[in-house]
């Protein structure tokens, strides 16, 4: 079976599971919003579009002693620049849904503060529109990759915190003939409130 | 020693310093990166041979220009009135200027040859010498003189073709065996009317000319003989001499052998000059300055056809001094550039494209000066029609369309130098080439008023592929009857018409933008109003031409966009006059 359809079926398959079988009182929702800035890694469309601002609202569920997920949105990243011998104006929007298992590594032993590592896959659009009467060819696709990253949160009180979290996510893509990376790391400030059901 | 004069002395030495380093510099720029390179290939005091280029002709060049006049034969002067060359002279005629010649004499082993075209003379010099050439004030480039290879013919075993028997009869002349060949291209009609390129004078550049008293040549009405290779007109294999003249035999047999029964070439009665110009020794190796010698003879005696069998082959010399395909643009080699200016005096140039067949690669595998826009680059096919696999293909470094037309070099039958009553098989473009040339003799006697430009626009007009041309048979095979009938238009289609592919980086994906390019037709002086480009696309089944635009006189290039890998065009554009009359059209293909 094709990696895209496992990692698919586990989009969907884990958070169900993890709901149907862990929901209880003793397990916590978290809302939250990060933003902050992300790189470009492909040098030829870092060229014309460069680096940009993102913004990412999230939820968590967390299990005590067991496990945390995150359902997260990428957005924001949507960049114009001028592309070709012509120098046409166009677009790059690229976002995407991460799905993470967040883990706590208690390495800091500061009062209220906590750090974690986070691992998972994302679902990733991007679309080029470009401003050309000649361009016969249209850039909209998705992919599948996957996502890591580290954070660190400092809780505030009742329930709210705030984060930094550094996260990689590679994106390699190749609608056409040309492979392109639109992959990069991301620097992530944020607000969070925990609460429980 | 004061301060003051050392720091005098100090600046004394800069300044010096500056001139001597200046002069050298000055003195390494004129000599050619590829002489460089032949210098550092050879050891010291090896003879080289170089052009020495000249900066001007020296003064007095309205007297000059009045002497060469007298100096030109009627037929020449002729020939620049029909094409429009009102003052019959211009700077390109003026000879080298002697006192330049002077001054290299002492330092020079020998001067082969001047040319009046490229106002350059070939030596043979040490390296010391040329360096020592350089420095002068006159000289104004020293570069090295290209040597070029051509393959020998393949010589088959003789066999009786079919088409003599079959066809035995049908015209005037009993053909023989060099039926098919001739009849392929539609010859034999016009020679039933009479025609045979009576006075026309063909001018044959070739490796020399053996067996000149075998029974289909002896005919020939020869007007004169040079041999450029040893500097005697005699151009025959000689004891002790350069060179090997079978290759003329078979060339000069194939154009203008007549003897009914075994041997009619299409302009059996035109008149000739035979230059040998290629010295093919064992290597079968050619040089450039005896080619452009023998141009300039030819324009000198009035020839109104050049047809030569040079070809080039990229592996000689290691492959260090040799042209490459990306020189194949019809401008940057030596013949190429002399071709063009013998063009420009009203001389047809026919040249075989070459047998390099196809690269690997996929480019071109021309041989100069075919690649020039002004020489029809002659390819070969079989009897049936069909490219010969060795037949070299297009397109030129700058994207124009060649070969142009084709005829038989797979076999053809000719006169073997072999004996006086012998004939032999060869193949080869060399073959192809003097039989368009014989075509084009027969169509200049038929309209004498023609251009060299009209008969070529005739000539491709009218050939088996004219409404479709490619790289690789160009527009196809040549039908003299109706070549010698075409009407010509009142206008003419742009020249050098050519395509470059451009990559387009949209950072996801490429396409492409063909440009396309042409410059104006001299023969059509201030007439023209418009271009119109006309475009289809080859592997569609739309077959049909659609307009995509129409520009003004003096716009010489225009974009196709949006063009994905792959696609292929076929371009064509016509010249618009104030009146709306449409040019016949030229093409290139992408």
């Amino acid at each position: 079976m094709p990696i895209k359809n496992i990692m698919k079926r586990w989009l969907v398959l884990v958070p169900m599971m993890f709901f149907s079988v862990q929901f209880s009182s003793s397990a916590w929702f978290t809302l939250g919003l990060n933003g902050g800035y992300r790189v470009l890694n492909d040098p030829v469309l870092g060229e014309i579009y460069g680096d940009g601002y993102v913004y990412e609202p999230y939820i968590r569920y967390s299990v005590p002693r067991l496990l945390t997920l995150e359902l997260a949105y990428e957005g924001g990243y949507k960049k114009s620049g001028p592309v070709g011998l012509f120098q046409e104006d166009s677009t790059l929007n690229v976002s995407g849904l991460q799905l993470a298992a967040v883990v706590p590594i208690p390495i800091l032993r500061i009062q209220r503060v906590s750090t974690y590592f986070k691992v998972g896959i994302a679902y990733y659009f991007y679309k080029q529109d470009i401003d050309s009467e000649f361009v016969r060819q249209k850039v909209d696709h998705t992919k599948w990759t996957t996502v890591i990253g580290v954070g660190m949160s400092l809780h505030l009180f009742r329930g709210l915190f705030l984060t930094a979290e550094y996260k990689s996510i590679p994106l390699r893509v190749k609608p056409f003939d040309i492979q392109v990376d639109l992959g990069g790391s991301r620097i992530l400030f944020g607000i969070g409130y925990q609460f429980w059901l | 020693m004061t301060k003051t004069k050392l720091i005098r002395a100090i600046f004394l030495i800069v300044f010096l310093s500056i001139c001597i380093t200046g002069g050298f510099s000055q003195r390494d720029e004129k000599i050619s990166l590829r002489m460089h390179r032949s210098f550092d290939r050879n050891e010291q005091g090896e003879k080289f041979v170089a052009w020495i280029y000249f900066r001007d002709k020296g003064p007095g060049k309205l007297q000059k220009m009045e002497e060469t006049r007298l100096t030109l034969n009627t037929k020449s002067l002729n020939r620049r009135l029909r094409h429009g060359f009102e003052d019959l002279v211009d700077e390109y005629d003026l000879p080298v200027y002697q006192s330049y010649l002077n001054l290299i004499e002492p330092y020079v082993h020998k001067i082969r040859h001047q040319s009046r075209w490229l106002n350059a003379v070939s030596v043979e010099a040490t390296r010391q010498s040329l360096e020592m050439i350089s420095t002068l004030r006159s000289v104004k480039k020293v570069d090295e003189v290209q040597i070029y290879t051509y393959s020998d013919p393949v010589v088959e075993p003789e066999t009786e073709p079919a088409s003599k028997t079959l066809l035995a009869g049908t015209f005037a002349f009993d053909y023989g065996a060099s039926f098919a060949q001739v009849d392929q291209l539609n010859v034999p009609p016009l020679h039933d009317l009479g025609f045979s390129g009576n006075g026309v004078l063909v001018c044959m550049l070739d490796d020399g000319f053996n067996n000149l008293g075998h029974q289909s040549l002896d005919h020939i009405d020869i007007v004169a003989t040079w041999d450029f290779v040893n500097g005697d007109p005699r151009v025959f294999d000689e004891e002790g001499q350069m060179g090997n003249g079978n290759h003329g035999t078979r060339t000069l047999g194939t154009i203008a052998g007549f003897q009914p029964g075994q041997l009619i070439g299409p302009a059996y009665g035109a008149s000739f000059l035979l230059g040998k110009t290629e010295n093919s020794e064992s290597e079968r190796h050619i040089e450039e300055d005896h080619w452009i010698a023998g141009a300039e003879w030819a324009d000198t005696l009035g020839a109104d056809i050049i047809s030569s069998s040079l070809g080039y082959r990229d592996q000689f010399s290691q492959g260090e001094g040799d042209y490459s395909w990306q020189d194949m643009d019809g401008e940057t080699t030596v013949v190429a550039r002399g071709a063009n200016i013998a063009a420009s005096r009203g001389i047809l140039i026919v040249n075989s494209a070459g047998n390099e067949g196809r690269s690997q690669s996929g480019l071109n595998t021309l041989v100069s000066p075919s690649d020039s826009d002004n020489v029809l680059a002659a390819g070969a096919v079989n009897p049936e029609g069909n490219r010969a696999n060795f037949s070299s293909i297009g397109p030129t470094a700058d994207g124009r369309i060649k070969p142009d037309l084709m005829a038989m070099g797979d076999p053809v039958y000719s006169a073997s130098p072999n004996g006086p009553a012998a004939y032999e098989l060869v193949d080869g473009t060399s073959f192809a080439c003097p039989l368009v040339a014989g075509v084009a003799a027969l169509i200049l006697e038929i309209n004498p008023s023609w251009t060299n430009q009209d008969v070529m626009e005739a000539m491709k007009a009218t050939a088996s592929e004219s409404e479709s041309p490619d790289n690789l048979n160009g527009w196809g095979i040549v039908d003299a009857q109706k070549a010698a009938a075409y009407p010509l238009k009142s206008i003419h289609p742009p020249k050098d018409f050519a395509v470059f592919r451009i990559p387009n980086d949209y950072g996801f994906f490429f396409q492409f933008v063909d440009q396309l390019t042409w410059k104006a037709n001299p023969q059509n002086g201030g007439q023209v109003n418009s271009y119109r480009v006309y475009g289809k696309q080859l592997d569609t089944q739309d077959q049909s031409f659609t307009l995509i635009t129409e520009v003004d006189s003096q716009t010489f290039s225009i974009l196709k966009r949006g063009l994905l890998e792959g696609e292929t065009y076929l371009y064509k554009i016509i010249s618009v006059n104030a009146s709306g009359d449409e040019s016949d059209p030229n093409y290139t293909l992408r």
